[in-house]
C-alpha cells in the first residue's frame, strides 16, 4: 500500500492560481487512489471544476506512479505552461517539483505516512507517520473510499517507536 | 515509494543466525527492490550467500506486496507454502518495516528478524536510482526534491544501502 493521504480542499488547491495561468494536471494512479484522495478520476473532476470556474487547463496526464521519475521526466505537456497541479503523495509532489522547477508546482493531498492494508476487513491502517500525524498512527481508513474508521478491524500491533 | 535500508552488514545478519535454523527469505517486489535490497534477484543472492555458507534456507517467497497483511497470512494456508512456514525457525523479510510487521504478526512462532530500517518515502529514476526526498524527521533531513542518494542517507544514520549480498564473492 504504501502510502497515506487525504484531499485537500479545492480552495486550497486554488489559492494560488489565477485565471491567467496555464495549467497542466498530472496524476498517480496508486497510493492516492486506494485512498480515494486522489488518481485520474480526481484529476479528470478536477480539471472539469477548474475549466468550470474560468481557469485555463492545457494538459491532464494520468501516470501509473509519480515516484517513478520517468513518467513525470517524460510526460508532454504544452508549451508555456505556468502551474502543475499533481494528484499524488508528497513523493509524487517532490517527483513533479523536480521536473518544474521554475514554475508554481500544487498539491492537491496532505500526505501522513505510511500504512498497511487488509483486503479481507477493507481498510488501511497508519503505522508510521509524519511528526504532524503522529497522533494518528494506529488509525485505520477503509480501502477505495478514504473514510477515516471509528473501528479498528487490523490486529497488527504499532511496534514501540513508531 | 517507501524507502528502506539495510539495518546490518552480512556479518552481523548471519551473527544473529544458527546453523541449525531453518529459514525463509521473504520478500516484497515493490518498493524495496527499487532500494536494492530486496525483490526476487536480491533475495535469492542473499539466499545462495547464506546456503553456501553453511545456512538451512528452506525457502525464498516472494510477495507482491507485503504491506498487504491478507496475502502474508496466505502463506499460513496455501498448499504451496503452508508447510515450510511451519517448519520455519527464522524468517529475514526483504521488506519495509510495514511488511515486517505484518510478518511478525502473522508468524508468531518464527524469529522475525528486523532487517532494514523505513526512512521515508522517495523517488526512482533510472538515471539516479532510487533517492529519498521526503524523509521521517527522525532522520534529521529535510524534503529534498532532488532527493538524498540512499548511501549517504545510509552512511548518516549507522546504516547500510544496497543488498546484503549483491551476487559477487565478496558481500
Amino acid at each position: 500500500m504504501v502510502t497515506l493521504s487525504e484531499p485537500l480542499p479545492y480552495e486550497k488547491i486554488t489559492e494560488n492560481l489565477s485565471k491567467d495561468d496555464k495549467i497542466a494536471l498530472i496524476s498517480c494512479n496508486s497510493c492516492v487512489r486506494f485512498c480515494n484522495s486522489g488518481g485520474v478520476k480526481h484529476m479528470n473532476d478536477l480539471a472539469s471544476k477548474l475549466r468550470a470556474d474560468g481557469y485555463t487547463v492545457t494538459d491532464v496526464i494520468p501516470t501509473v506512479g509519480l515516484c517513478v521519475h520517468d513518467y513525470v521526466r517524460n510526460a508532454r505537456v504544452s508549451e508555456g505552461i505556468t502551474a502543475v497541479i499533481v494528484s499524488a503523495c508528497i513523493a509524487g509532489w517532490t517527483s513533479a517539483s523536480r521536473r518544474w522547477r521554475d514554475i508554481k508546482v500544487i498539491p492537491t493531498v496532505e500526505t501522513f505516512g505510511i500504512v498497511i492494508a487488509d483486503k479481507r476487513v477493507g481498510n488501511m491502517k497508519l503505522m508510521m507517520a509524519f511528526d504532524k500525524y503522529k497522533d494518528l498512527v494506529g488509525q485505520e481508513w477503509q480501502l477505495m473510499t478514504g473514510e477515516r474508521q471509528k473501528e479498528q478491524k487490523i490486529p497488527v500491533p504499532i511496534p514501540e517507536g513508531h | 515509494m517507501i524507502i528502506s535500508l539495510r539495518r546490518f552488514s552480512y556479518d552481523d545478519l548471519v551473527g544473529q543466525l544458527s546453523k541449525d535454523d531453518k529459514i525463509i527469505i521473504f520478500t516484497c517486489n515493490v518498493c524495496i527492490k527499487f532500494c536494492d535490497i530486496g525483490g526476487r534477484t536480491r533475495a535469492h543472492q542473499l539466499a545462495e550467500k547464506l546456503r553456501s555458507d553453511g545456512y538451512n534456507v528452506i525457502r525464498e517467497e516472494n510477495i507482491g506486496a507485503a504491506c498487504i497483511l491478507d496475502l502474508v497470512e496466505k502463506r499460513k494456508t496455501d498448499a504451496a507454502t503452508a508447510k515450510a512456514f511451519e517448519e520455519a525457525t527464522v524468517i529475514l523479510p526483504l521488506t519495509c518495516e510495514d511488511g515486517f510487521d505484518n510478518i511478525s504478526y502473522a508468524f508468531p512462532n518464527a524469529k522475525v528478524i528486523s532487517v532494514t530500517k523505513t526512512v521515508g518515502i522517495g523517488v526512482f529514476s533510472t538515471d539516479k536510482g532510487m533517492t529519498l526526498t521526503v524523509p521521517f524527521e527522525t532522520t534529521g533531513l529535510g524534503i529534498n526534491i532532488d532527493g538524498y542518494p540512499l548511501s549517504e542517507v545510509a552512511e548518516k544514520l549507522g546504516c547500510y544501502a544496497g543488498p546484503y549480498f549483491d551476487g559477487n564473492a565478496k558481500p
